[in-house]
């Protein structure tokens, strides 16, 4: 009866409401005044005439500046992308596969512990140990019979390792789970059939694992390629990226139509690498 | 306790019917069972009685009362699911207690209605448990008490017991027919299994495709199927294919097979069919009153006290369901006589 | 040669853990020592904790967090439970785009989102602020709210719903007495996230926060950007203690991999 269906959507509405007029509201109508504003000459609530345009796109093409920049912030993501990949997904695989029962619970957590406390406070501890005459410093005199001096510090090296650290759980967690979900059974029948590891990795857990892989190193090159407090912190003079850029248009140069501008370029970037990444994410039926 | 009359009552889903212009009375006090295959539509009558599920068109009514707007929570039904859905946040009484907690039923008389729930179904000692800590015989009778404390006008029950093992299973029938008794409510069951629903019922209905194909007593319905459909599904049955004549049933080698006493076939191609258990195999000629066939036994299906025969009649295979002694001396092929008592034929009014 | 790659695969999950953990706990040491230059050996110290709880600016903006954490943490709970069962309980038409509108506010960097509501709530009015940082770190949590009850409500046997509506609950009473009691645990984890989203959000509140009214990990990168402290150090590991225990909590109530 069409009474009853009628209160079912009332009663679906009252309780989606609050939660979706707040994400419109804070998400979604903000995402779409930063498309107009992307377009004015100047900001309406200055004191300056504006009228609609494309110069900020222009500009964007204009100076090589900002597409280097926009090349080296994707540069820097895929090179933090693959190194979190290399290293953590050996590291899920022994957690998925080798290590049993309660200590792979507690272990697992362990690893993504980090993931969820500050990011900042984290980045803020690297600065610690890299420094010149920091800890690492300390440890290398310590060790090595020659005396070396380290000072990472403010260099793309010390941008790469503290990116590294703050995304390395995503992709452990990502693919940890894809890991686990592959059936034991599958792995013994390949080698029960005379498969070699090797080809049991690359034909069998390779694959069947890629998606929960792929989701793990989206989930690290869209918010690394969009970074600007890490190479802040962290690079120093190095650490001029196109993040920092857009940052600069909204605190210290105040000119938010190019920022606006900017960050929707790099918005687009980052569809089409989630819309080329979509494919591989899908579950291999 | 009521009457549930349901009338005229369609609901499609897309294009399938799920319930195709069914009709059908409920009666008072008596305990009612609906037989199906899987998507008859059986548990679709049942949420539309329940009022999980609005029809599109038709009515339902529960003692004269039309609750066709009434949602579920006002239309004093009590419904038993099929994996029990007990609260698992909740012990053992405060789930049985729950309806009477919603409709604000004072406390000590709540108590004093949990406390005869639970005596009802001899569980008196553990009321303070969790369900998870109860076996699955306990869990079932719980949920039972838990759908009738807050009597209810109309019992509901969804395949109740279709999760228990087969011992376990006949126990709780005996167990749900006598609180039905002592209770007297009006009980709508919904089952897949024939013998379940021929055991509980004091009437049952048929269903196929979303459409009531037959209603009446068990016996009735058993001893008198309307159509093959009914009379494969309900039990097993042998169908006899020939031409109709006034006296019988003319089959393809010739012989006649004489119409049961006061059967007058009103179809234009009736069907004549025989239970297993009503046919007797023998190797001697049957006397001429009764009702023979000549086949060839091809094999010979032992089950512990009755053995199916399988024999090839004009080409078909017909089942016979004998005791063990009436096999001695029977060969394990060869040609053998089938006969019946011709009352034991049942007519297939419907052709389908 | 099974052992040996056990040994190997134990010793380099040893090593992440190492390379993960090394630069909070030299950190929180570091926190603890008296050489403000980071010299060794460690001389024990709690100085520079003493001279944070005298520094009322730090302390400000830590209240601030925390209780802008908490506000965040109450109205995204709210508003995402609420959500989250209605998505689970009805069907309605446009059921897959509102589960799809939850992916942007996740996937999309969070320097984007800032800057948009940084545009847009100057434009209607509401400007920077703590209202500001409010209405945008609930807007970041409420995915993670119902995401994570959700995942909750996939355990739970619909026909719970129905045994009660069956025994005359009304639907209040039955989101009272029989869906909430099961989710509860997913609603704590659901809690516990939004409050982590806002307790240590820093980009966004970087760009919504009023440069006098900062939150905590706003006002410590201003702070290092003019130059270390070891007050620093202090303030940061009593951060990291607070996030990770928050988060050990929640990870009582909800097992990451969803399951549970």
């Amino acid at each position: 009866m069409a009474g009853a269906g009628q209160s079912q959507v009332l009663r679906a509405g009252a309780l989606l409401a609050p939660a979706y007029v707040w994400l419109t509201v804070a998400i979604f109508l903000p995402l779409s005044a930063m498309l107009f504003f992307s377009f004015l000459s100047a900001a309406p609530f200055t004191n300056a005439d504006w009228h609609l345009t494309a110069d900020n796109y222009t500009a964007f093409f204009a100076r090589s500046l900002y597409p280097y920049l926009l090349g080296r912030s994707l540069l820097l993501a895929a090179v933090v992308t693959c190194l979190c990949v290399l290293i953590g997904y050996p590291c899920a695989y022994v957690l998925a596969k080798q290590i049993k029962g309660r200590s792979r619970e507690a272990l697992f957590l362990l690893i993504i512990l980090p993931f969820w406390s500050n990011s900042l406070v984290r980045i803020f501890s690297w600065a610690i140990v890299l420094r010149g005459n920091g800890i690492l410093d300390h440890a290398l005199k310590a060790l090595l019979p020659f005396d070396v001096s380290v000072n990472l510090m403010f260099s793309y090296t010390a941008v790469v390792i503290g990116l590294v650290h703050s995304y390395l759980p995503y992709v452990i967690l990502t693919s940890y789970l894809a890991l686990e979900a592959i059936d034991d059974s599958l792995i013994e029948a390949a080698r029960v059939m005379g498969a070699p590891m090797r080809t049991i990795l690359a034909r069998i857990i390779l694959p069947l694992s890629l998606p929960g892989l792929a989701s793990g190193a989206v989930l690290i090159f869209v918010p690394v390629a969009g970074s600007f407090m890490e190479p802040r912190i962290l690079g120093g003079r190095s650490g001029t990226f196109y993040g920092t850029v857009i940052e600069d248009q909204f605190v210290a140069v105040f000119n938010w139509p190019l920022g606006a501008a900017l960050s929707f370029i790099l918005l687009a970037v980052v569809l089409v690498i989630l819309g080329i990444a979509a494919p591989l994410q899908r579950r291999a039926q | 306790m009521a009457e549930v009359r349901v009338r005229n009552l369609k609901l499609m889903y897309g294009t399938a019917k799920a319930l195709d212009d069914v009709s059908l009375d409920f009666p008072d006090g008596q305990f009612f069972g609906l037989l199906g295959p899987s998507g008859s539509g059986k548990t679709t009558l049942l949420r539309c009685i329940a009022g999980f599920i609005f029809a599109q068109s038709g009515s339902v009514s529960i003692g004269g009362e039309a609750v066709d707007l009434v949602p579920v929570e006002k239309r004093q039904v009590g419904m038993m699911f099929q994996n029990y859905s007990l609260f698992p946040n909740m012990s053992v009484a405060e789930n049985i207690g729950f309806g009477l907690r919603v409709r604000k039923v004072q406390s000590s008389e709540a108590k004093r209605r949990v406390g005869e729930a639970l005596d009802l179904v001899q569980l008196s000692n553990l009321g303070g448990r969790r369900p998870h800590q109860l076996s699955g015989g306990q869990r079932q009778r719980v949920a039972l008490v838990r759908a009738i404390v807050t009597r209810p006008r109309v019992l509901l029950l969804d395949e109740p017991l279709s999760a228990l093992d087969k011992a376990l299973r006949v126990d709780m029938q005996i167990e749900l027919k006598r609180i039905q008794r002592e209770v007297g409510i009006t009980t709508i069951f919904v089952t897949h299994d024939q013998e379940e629903a021929l055991t509980l019922s004091d009437r049952i209905g048929i269903l196929k495709d979303g459409r009531l194909i037959q209603e009446g007593p068990p016996q009735e319905v058993y001893h008198a199927p309307i159509d093959r459909f009914t009379a494969a599904f309900l039990g097993d049955a042998n169908f006899l294919d020939g031409t109709a004549e006034g006296q019988g049933l003319r089959l393809g080698d010739g012989s006649l097979i004489a119409w049961p006493k006061g059967a007058v076939p009103r179809a234009m191609h009736p069907v004549l069919a025989v239970r297993p258990e009503a046919v007797a195999i023998s190797l001697s000629e049957p006397g001429a009153s009764m009702s023979r066939v000549k086949g060839h036994l091809e094999q010979v299906i032992f089950a512990g006290p009755t053995a199916t025969c399988l024999v090839r009649v004009n080409g078909k295979v017909f089942k016979v369901l004998a005791k063990n002694q009436e096999l001695e001396g029977l060969p394990a092929a060869g040609a053998v006589w089938l006969s019946w008592h011709a009352n034991r034929g049942m007519v297939l009014d419907r052709e389908m | 040669m099974m052992r040996t790659s056990l040994l190997i695969g134990r010793s380099y999950v040893g090593l992440v853990l190492f390379f993960l953990y090394a630069p909070i706990l030299v950190m929180a040491l570091m926190s603890f020592n008296a050489s403000e230059f980071y010299a060794l050996p460690i001389r024990f110290t709690l100085g520079w904790y003493e001279k944070l709880s005298g520094n009322q600016e730090i302390l400000r903006s830590a209240w601030r967090s925390l209780w802008t954490a908490m506000a965040v943490t109450a109205i995204a709970t709210l508003l995402g439970t609420a959500a989250a069962i209605a998505l689970f309980r009805y069907e309605f038409p446009g059921k897959t785009v509102l589960q799809a509108m939850l992916f942007p506010p996740i996937a999309i960097p969070w320097l984007i989102v800032g800057t948009a509501m940084l545009i847009f709530f100057f434009w209607v009015g509401i400007g920077r602020g703590t209202p500001a940082v409010i209405l945008g770190h609930v807007a970041l949590a409420l995915p993670y709210v119902i995401v994570v009850v959700t995942a909750r409500l996939k355990t739970f046997d619909r026909q719970l719903e129905e045994a009660a509506r069956s025994l005359g609950a009304s639907a209040w009473q039955v989101t009272r007495l029989v869906t909430l009691p099961w989710i509860s645990s997913g609603v704590v984890a659901g809690a516990l996230f939004a409050f982590a989203v806002s307790f240590d959000q820093f980009v966004v509140s970087y760009f919504l926060a009023e440069p006098g009214d900062a939150t905590l990990p706003v006002m410590i990168y201003t702070a290092i950007r003019k130059g270390f402290t070891p007050e620093i150090n202090a303030i940061s590991t009593i951060i990291i203690a607070i996030s990770m225990a928050v988060m050990l909590l929640a990870s009582r109530h909800f097992k990451f991999g969803g399951q549970r």
